[in-house]
């Protein structure tokens, strides 16, 4: 565990110090200020609206930073040769894998955490009060995008940076239509089609399962069963993957 | 004490990209490398000498054949704690200091605080970069992350040094000051296997030199027997390219 958290330690330092990262944090903080100051609806809509936008931000820039931050960490190690020094000390492959998914996991908590603290701020010189159900979003948002680290961490490992870049993306596009482009393509396909179909919705996590944003715009929230299984939802896809990854990083030739 | 590298009928193959079949890249490599000596692992471009120590590492699987360090198999990971390793052109955190880099690599091994602290400060002193020690590795010219990657894979105080071209593309000033380095850690005790290409480097520090060619060791002997037991006034650059020429005249 020593081992994992000092990888996890120096990916987070790395990462917080690459300037791209910089630069998208930035831009998330603008365009979430900038939504405050749409005042062309009446205070109800405009804190709707602010809600809205603001979680689709976090959520969008949230999965940016992640594959930013994420894609390029093992292959990088590898073609830099950074691995080798540190394989060649008492270090497991696995221990250098899960440090960097820990350490993934530090700078999008670190992320998500400073653009919600924005939102939060805004939202409460709006409102006066901190909602409940914009804290259980957010925290639906930060566990989404664990389980899309580890499918990154897992691609990682078996593909290219851009084509894991790509099948990323694609996941993560599909993991949100699947319960609704899915089931139309199924129902609608017939032979090979149908099966490809099936096959994908079967193994693609269902995303929008952590999509809670249109309960809480309209000032609802989730029952706290519900989060649990969101929360067993990620931890089962993300430990999938994790195992594929380590067994697919164990056999690799560096 | 069981030899520090032990390789037996060693053969590492490629699946070859034209055609069917495999490439084969190390050919039944053997070699036993003891406590104290300093080898070197000598060869052409191509020869098989990293893929020979990525195997040592393990970061690679050989494809037949045996390699033990200490005694045990390479992928027992605490072998790893006897061992220091310099990659070939070293490469580091171009976001860390050498400090920060150094105090990683100290934690891995366990050392505490103060003591990696003082470590870390004896080592930058030793490779001369201590007036570095917190300017980021991007600055870092190729020597100086050269002299860095041996501190760092001395910082476990290492029975066992595993060095791939120590001084490959490096001014002869800090290839110099590299060579003494080596020189006063085998005379404290340390066993070096190294790989090169700096033949009168080989000449100035090894003990034992062993002759790779198309993954094949075609020979190894201990320096002076290599030198004195061949033509008169043959320089190991002499031998080298003689025993490699008949290498390549052997299987034309």
């Amino acid at each position: 565990m020593y081992n994992i958290l000092i990888v996890a330690g120096n990916t987070f330092r790395e990462a917080v110090r690459r300037k791209i990262l910089h630069a998208l944090l930035i831009l998330t903080l603008i365009i979430i200020a900038a939504t405050s100051m749409f005042s062309f609806f009446e205070l109800g809509v405009q804190v709707k609206f602010l809600k809205d936008m603001s979680l689709a931000v976090i959520s969008l820039f949230g999965m940016l930073i992640t594959i930013v931050v994420a894609v390029n960490q093992i292959p990088r190690e590898i073609e830099w040769r950074t691995i080798y020094p540190l394989l060649a000390k008492p270090v497991k492959r696995g221990e250098f894998l899960l440090g960097k998914f820990l350490g993934c996991i530090w700078v999008i908590f670190l992320n998500v955490g400073l653009m919600s603290l924005e939102f939060m701020v805004i939202l409460y010189s709006k409102e006066n009060l901190l909602d409940i159900g914009i804290l259980q979003a957010i925290f639906l948002i930060f566990i989404e995008l664990i389980l899309f680290l580890s499918i990154i961490i897992f691609f990682s490992t078996v593909t290219s940076v851009p084509a894991n870049s790509c099948i990323s993306l694609f996941v993560y596009i599909l993991g949100h239509m699947k319960s609704a482009y899915l089931n139309y393509l199924i129902s609608r396909s017939e032979g090979i089609k149908k099966f490809i179909a099936k096959s994908f919705y079967y193994l693609l996590p269902n995303l929008e399962n952590f999509n809670i944003k249109e309960a809480i715009i309209h000032n609802a929230t989730v029952s706290v069963p519900y989060i649990l299984k969101a929360i067993s939802y990620c931890a089962v896809y993300t430990t999938i993957f994790l195992i594929l990854a380590l067994f697919f990083f164990g056999k690799k030739e560096l | 004490m069981p030899p520090l590298i032990l390789t037996e009928g060693l053969v590492k193959e490629y699946k070859s990209t034209i055609g069917k079949g495999n490439v084969r890249v190390i050919d039944n490599l053997n070699l036993k490398i003891e406590e104290g000596e300093v080898f070197a692992f000598i060869g052409p471009n191509g020869a098989g000498k990293t893929t020979t120590i990525k195997l040592l590492l393990n970061f690679i699987f050989p494809t037949e054949g045996k390699i033990l360090l200490f005694g045990k198999p390479s992928n027992d990971i605490s072998t790893r704690k006897e061992i220091g390793f310099l990659p070939e052109s070293s490469y580091y955190y171009r976001y860390l200091n050498p400090v920060e880099l150094l105090d990683m690599y100290g934690r891995i091994f366990r050392i505490g605080k103060r003591e990696r602290l003082k470590k870390i400060e004896e080592l930058l002193s030793m490779v001369g970069l201590e007036d570095f020690r917190h300017m980021p590795l991007r600055n870092f010219s190729k020597g100086m992350l050269q002299r860095l990657g041996l501190a760092q894979a001395l910082i476990n105080d290492p029975a066992l040094l595993i060095l791939d071209e120590p001084t490959s593309g490096l001014d002869p000033i800090v290839r110099r000051e590299i060579r003494d380095i080596l020189r006063r850690l085998n005379q404290d005790g340390k066993t070096i296997f190294f790989s090169s290409h700096e033949l009168s480097e080989v000449e100035m520090i090894s003990h034992r030199v062993g002759i790779l060619n198309r993954g094949r060791l075609i020979r190894v002997d201990r320096l002076n027997e290599l030198v004195s037991g061949g033509m008169a006034k043959e320089s190991l650059e002499d031998i080298f390219i003689r025993l490699i020429k008949e290498d390549v005249d052997k299987d034309v």
